[in-house]
């Protein structure tokens, strides 16, 4: 009779197995949130769960979880809305500049997201890091690869682009 | 000074695929993956909402003479019957077992849907059974007319060995390691 050796390890991708039912609406739910688009947060999700398995595979990782399969998923919304904020680049207008230092109205969180939806991606990309994930500042440069000042810069932007955004919708809504 | 933009991380919550989606992906990480971990088969169930819970995994034996296997069952392991199935001219087709936690079914062979080991040629699917005591268990199922292939001795994951019954069925035979005095 084959005797298991004592040192047999739980195979990782059994544990991929195990996290699915618990991951898959975290990651989804992650995607559909912040893009607004099903479709899109389907797709996303796929790619996100397919690297898990071949890092997994090509043992890259040794063990995933929740918030890692949710970080693979954020550099792949985020990689998604550099490839669009590339093409609107060229033509997107002067921004003026309106601070929302003094803003203090209380948004209504499914107009506010909505709105976050319909900026221009460069500037989703960084208001969506910084309030929605809830990174600090230091880690939004980290990620869109800018220094701290730069990011800085472009918060302030997007943050008033969000605000005139915003008090559009809401004139409209009223 | 209250922070607007707060109001963006109120909504964000996990959330459910449609369920089609769940099966698609499950599926396809199960095509292109799955085959690496045959033995992680038995693990998880895929999600809530999209595949209905399972109970309970039982074999159904197939035996050339069902009288016979329940006859032995009963006395050489100590399975409890709970069910017995008959056709209209009362014969015995069916009889269920409970065998400590578990169940197993007996059926009379009846080619080409039942074919026991022995029309086949061999059984293909050895069964498990943990018990107290694997020396007392083995001796009294070989009183009854089964067959060691393995006898029992120590391994690395407890102390067994292996039977065929005489029907063919395959048994693995376990109990923890005994202690020396």
């Amino acid at each position: 009779m084959r005797e298991p050796s004592a040192t047999d390890q739980v195979d990782p991708f059994h544990l991929l197995r195990a996290l699915y039912p618990e991951a898959l609406p975290e990651v989804y739910g992650y995607l559909r949130y912040r893009s607004g688009d099903p479709a899109l947060a389907e797709d996303l999700a796929a790619e996100t769960f397919l690297q898990a398995a071949r890092s997994l595979r090509d043992g890259t990782v040794a063990a995933v979880t929740t918030p890692w399969l949710v970080t693979v998923a954020r550099n792949k919304l985020i990689d998604h809305w550099r490839r669009e904020s590339r093409a609107e680049r060229a033509l997107s207008p002067v921004e003026n500049e309106a601070s929302t230092d003094d803003w203090d109205e209380h948004l209504d969180a499914m107009l506010a997201i909505d709105t976050l939806r319909s900026l221009s991606a460069h500037h989703r990309i960084a208001l969506t890091l910084r309030y929605v994930d809830d990174l600090p500042v230091a880690k939004v440069a980290e990620q869109l690869d800018r220094t701290v000042h730069a990011t800085e810069a472009l918060l302030v932007r997007a943050r008033a682009a969000f605000r005139r955004a915003y008090e559009k919708k809401e004139g409209w809504r009223r | 000074m209250r922070d607007p933009f707060g109001a963006l991380r109120e909504g964000s919550s996990a959330e459910n695929p449609p369920p089609r989606f769940v099966l698609e992906l499950y599926r396809r990480l199960e095509r292109e993956f799955g085959t690496l971990t045959p033995n992680a088969r038995a693990g998880t169930q895929p999600v809530t909402g999209s595949i209905t819970r399972v109970h309970a995994a039982a074999p159904c034996l197939v035996v050339p003479d069902i009288a016979a296997a329940i006859d032995f069952y009963e006395t050489a392991f100590g399975a409890v019957g709970v069910e017995r199935h008959r056709l209209p001219d009362g014969s015995l087709v069916y009889a269920a077992f409970r065998l400590g936690a578990a169940r197993f079914g007996v059926a009379e062979e009846d080619p080409p849907w039942n074919r026991s080991p022995g029309s086949l040629g061999g059984s293909a699917v050895p069964i498990d059974l943990d018990v107290d005591d694997a020396d007392a268990f083995v001796d009294r199922a070989v009183g009854e007319g089964a067959e060691i292939l393995i006898p029992v001795a120590d391994h690395t994951y407890g102390r067994g060995g292996r039977l065929a019954d005489p029907f063919g069925h395959l048994w693995i035979v376990s109990s923890p390691v005994k202690k020396t005095p």
